[in-house]
């Protein structure tokens, strides 16, 4: 008892790598059911009128990319499907090259023109204060759009969109922390009454629930999150499928990983008790 | 004087933005119409300002960070090649990642040597290989021949275009594995910490532990067929009630926190930020 | 209009069957290269050399880390927060403004002239000019801390920051978070959608279970913001109360402990998918199978997870053996 108190910790971390590399080989599926706030997300979509004008923010970077990357490669398929018209910013730096990256590879799949169908602004810095800019006026806050560097004027999508958020049904955001969807509630939710989703990482999603249902109108919360959305989307979306499937099968080597956490948290409170009973003795 | 004329900055700026706030929107659709008021100019403004200092307080620091590890190459530290690594691809990615920014304005063998020429494919089947320095909506200019003089090349003479980047792939191939990489470590450390040191030793540890096994549990295809469905559905109650009444009391206790400092700070009472 | 759609078309490929990755290639829509993949999976695996213990190889990728992570932000917000609000602006605000000169020059009673659109507000280009010039000078003013550290320069930039960002967060943040999420607890305690027992198709349906569950997050929730009421002493009700409210703050916190697990494990499954990726036959020494063969197992051996792994792990040894030796010869000299 003594010695697996005092284990060394890299035989956890071999037993947990090992874990996920053997379980991840086997590419077993596992279905989730879908949740309420997965549900109002994909509905909210669903609902809006097509050619409606929809926001979607990057707020994610490599580590986070992970949790957020289905979510908002099956939001960007979910949107253009739906013939809903995307602007496209990012107030995380780290962002852009995947909305740039997913765009080149979607787009195309639905003959979606770019500056018609979609535009890319790019990143703006400031966290709050790039929102409370982009609230208050987003053809101040960009100059050019980032794919082509061409000055806004050229975009026929925005010549819809002006001040205080007018023209855009609404913000959908992947958000992976600070700045994310919280200051985008705080500085453009409330203030111009614009209906948001989000998708954001597991850390973030406990605070969620406290914003649904009235300023929240759904969320993804964390990869399990994700999968339930690309089973919604996935059925009626083939090029989803592969993505699907991947993310699936991911939901074996969670389910094993956690019953792993769980097991050494029950481990290791039997070998403390039991050594302090021994110690007493 | 010193502390005086950043306080009163701080004061004007801070009561700026919050009349702004409470000052009417426009609203072309109302009748009569509601005109764009001043004080969207003034919010604006300001933000604006906020935002360019915000990206310069990034420049200083990048600055800093080159200083602080000359600094310490230069007294010999135990780790100087290292931070010298940091250096050579802090410098050598700042390089290509100007010189794509400023492709316009580079000299000719600078603009060869760090900026991967675009190609278009033309509609006759040619290629051109060059720098686009501007688009309209009836043509590119295109930097290109051996003086990479501005060519104008109207869109329909281009079938495709591809976009080589050098800064891009520095970007997937060292930035992407290296910050993912990094935090998926956690993984471990969190299956460390849940053997040696996670422990029941109080009903409050208890039922954190309890709860966070519920979660655990609910969220996963596993633990959700196991329990017959009972984790998913003592995980949603959790969740819903439970965890949303904490959360949202930490809410409300923390916004009264940040609208009391926040008020201290906009009446210029509060100056700690000001400290020497 | 094919002129039009060609200009705002994406500069990209149509989608295609993947391609055999190339050597080294800098088009990012391309298949991965292969110099790439030996590059991404010695820099990941250098990471996780960490788990053994501090060594070169994690020092190695921690700097080349923070030094392209650095740059990276730095580039980004030079050309979206400089460049574009600065540079940019102020030039198409100058053209406007000659554009204006000229036409008052030709007609002095001109109307039609231009303005600069500031948060749609129209402003003249010759204010605007004036006013971006202004924040050009607080920053100019914020660089002198590189040169002075306790310049009261650099505290003009700091305040107006402070005082934007403070009165930002005031105003919007009390909006969301105070006035909407009071407002939100003031709900029905039973739920509109609620039906008797009888009727549920499950337990949480009912008109019992909603009424519960909803004094269940009232009571919890009162109770948690009575936890942190700390200008009267914990008696009697407000102790009991209070206590009521750590119970429910530890099933909150215990509820993020989970949610935390399982976003770590998330990202660990995404860069072990990853290196299965790189495992491929394309990237191998090996290279690709012959038409109509299975890669074989010497292959995947010969991938760069596979290879730069197994190379990793003797240097780690060999390097771990030598720091043994310098140890116990050190010691040996004490």
């Amino acid at each position: 008892m003594k010695n697996l108190a005092a284990i060394d910790r890299r035989w956890i971390f071999l037993a947990m790598g090992t874990l996920v590399v053997v379980l991840y080989a086997l590419k077993i599926p596992g279905t989730l059911p879908v949740n309420e706030y997965v549900q109002s997300y994909y509905d909210t979509i669903e609902a809006l009128p097509e050619g409606s004008i929809v926001m979607l923010a990057a707020d994610f970077d490599p580590a986070s990319a992970a949790e957020i990357e289905p979510m908002y490669v099956a939001t960007i398929h979910h949107l253009l499907r739906r013939n809903l018209r995307v602007i496209n910013v990012s107030t995380w730096p780290a962002a852009p090259p995947y909305t740039q990256k997913y765009f080149d590879e979607i787009a195309p799949q639905y003959g979606k023109v770019y500056g018609v169908d979609w535009v890319e602004l790019g990143y703006t810095p400031g966290d709050d204060v790039a929102m409370g800019l982009i609230g208050q006026s987003l053809k101040s806050t960009f100059s050019t759009d980032d794919r082509n560097h061409a000055p806004l004027a050229q975009l026929p999508l925005l010549a819809e969109v002006s001040d205080s958020f007018r023209g855009i049904a609404l913000l959908v955001s992947s958000s992976a922390g600070y700045p994310g969807i919280l200051e985008w509630i705080a500085q453009v939710g409330g203030r111009y009454q614009v209906p948001i989703l989000t998708g954001t990482t597991a850390v973030q999603t406990t605070a969620l629930y406290a914003y649904y249902p009235n300023q929240l109108k759904g969320f993804l919360g964390a990869i399990t999150g994700a999968t339930q959305y690309l089973q919604l989307v996935g059925r009626d979306t083939p090029a989803l499928h592969a993505l699907l499937a991947e993310n699936q099968a991911r939901m074996l080597v969670q389910s094993w990983s956690h019953l792993l956490i769980i097991g050494l948290i029950v481990l290791g409170n039997v070998v403390y008790f039991l050594g302090k009973r021994g110690a007493r003795a | 004087m010193k502390r005086e004329i950043p306080i009163l900055l701080t004061v004007i700026c801070g009561l700026l933005i919050t009349i702004s706030f409470f000052a009417p929107s426009s609203n072309p659709g109302a009748v009569p119409p509601v005109e764009p008021p001043v004080w969207q100019a003034v919010n604006a403004e300001l933000l604006e300002w906020a935002k360019i200092l915000f990206a310069v307080a990034f420049l200083l620091g990048i600055a800093n960070l080159f200083r602080i590890n000359l600094k310490q190459i230069a007294a010999g530290h135990e780790d100087r090649v290292y931070k010298a690594v940091l250096l050579v691809t802090m410098s050598g990615f700042l390089v290509v990642g100007l010189a794509d920014t400023h492709a316009r304005d580079l000299p000719r063998p600078l603009l060869a040597a760090l900026v991967p020429a675009r190609t278009l494919v033309l509609s006759d089947g040619g290629t051109l290989d060059g720098y686009v320095i501007a688009r309209s909506q009836t043509d590119v200019t295109l930097r290109t021949g051996p003086g990479l003089e501005p060519t104008v090349i109207p869109l329909e003479r281009i079938a495709s275009e591809t976009a080589p980047s050098l800064k891009l792939w520095i970007y997937d191939k060292l930035f992407i594995p290296l910050q993912a990489t990094m935090f998926s470590l956690l993984a471990f450390y969190v299956a460390s910490a849940a053997f040696r040191a996670f422990r029941a030793r109080s009903l409050e540890a208890t039922l954190l532990l309890a709860a966070g096994c519920v979660v655990m549990l609910g969220q996963v295809p596993i633990g959700n067929e196991a329990t017959g469905g009972l984790a998913g559905r003592a995980l949603a109650f959790l969740m819903t009630y439970v965890s949303t009444a904490g959360i949202r009391a930490i809410i409300i206790g923390a916004t009264l926190g940040g609208l009391a400092t926040g008020l201290r700070i906009v009446l210029g009472i509060e100056r700690s930020y000001l400290s020497e | 209009m094919p002129a039009i759609s060609l200009l705002l078309q994406a500069a990209a490929p149509a989608a295609a069957p993947a391609a055999p990755p190339a050597w080294f290639s800098l088009d990012p829509s391309a298949t991965p290269d292969i110099l790439g993949a030996w590059i991404v999976c010695f820099l990941m695996l250098a990471v996780y050399s960490f788990l053994y213990r501090d060594n070169p190889f994690y020092k190695f990728a921690e700097h080349v880390f923070v030094g392209v992570g650095a740059a990276w932000y730095t580039l980004e917000n030079y050309e979206t927060g400089v460049l574009g609000p600065v540079r940019e602006y102020i030039g198409l605000a100058h053209g406007k403004l000659v554009a204006n000169r000229a036409l008052l020059a030709a007609d002095p009673a001109a109307v039609n002239l231009q303005f600069v659109d500031l948060g749609g507000y129209p402003v003249q280009p010759g204010w605007a000019i004036a006013l971006r010039c202004v924040a050009i000078v607080l920053s100019l003013m914020l660089l002198v801390r590189l040169f002075s550290r306790n310049s009261w320069a650099p505290r003009w930039p700091l305040a107006v920051m402070v005082g934007i960002y403070a009165a930002l967060k005031m105003t919007g943040e009390t909006q969301s978070k105070l006035v909407l999420q009071v407002k939100e607890t003031m709900r029905p305690l039973v739920s509109p959608t609620a039906v008797p027992w009888d009727q549920a198709r499950h337990v949480e349906y009912s008109t019992g279970f909603s009424l519960f569950a909803n004094l269940v997050f009232l009571v919890g929730l009162v109770c948690v913001l009575s936890h942190f009421i700390f200008t009267y002493r914990r008696q009697r009700v407000l102790g009991a109360m209070s206590r009521v409210g750590i119970v429910v703050l530890m099933l909150t916190f215990g509820s993020m402990f989970g949610y935390t697990v399982l976003g770590r494990i998330a990202l660990l499954i995404d860069r072990v998918a990853d290196l299965d990726a790189y495992a491929a036959p394309a990237y191998s020494l090996a290279g690709p199978p012959l038409a109509g063969e299975q890669p074989g197992f010497g292959a995947t051996l010969l991938s760069p997870p596979f290879l730069v792994g197994a190379l990793m792990i003797l240097l780690l040894a060999v390097w771990s053996l030598g720091q043994r030796g310098r140890r116990a010869a050190g010691a040996g000299q004490d």
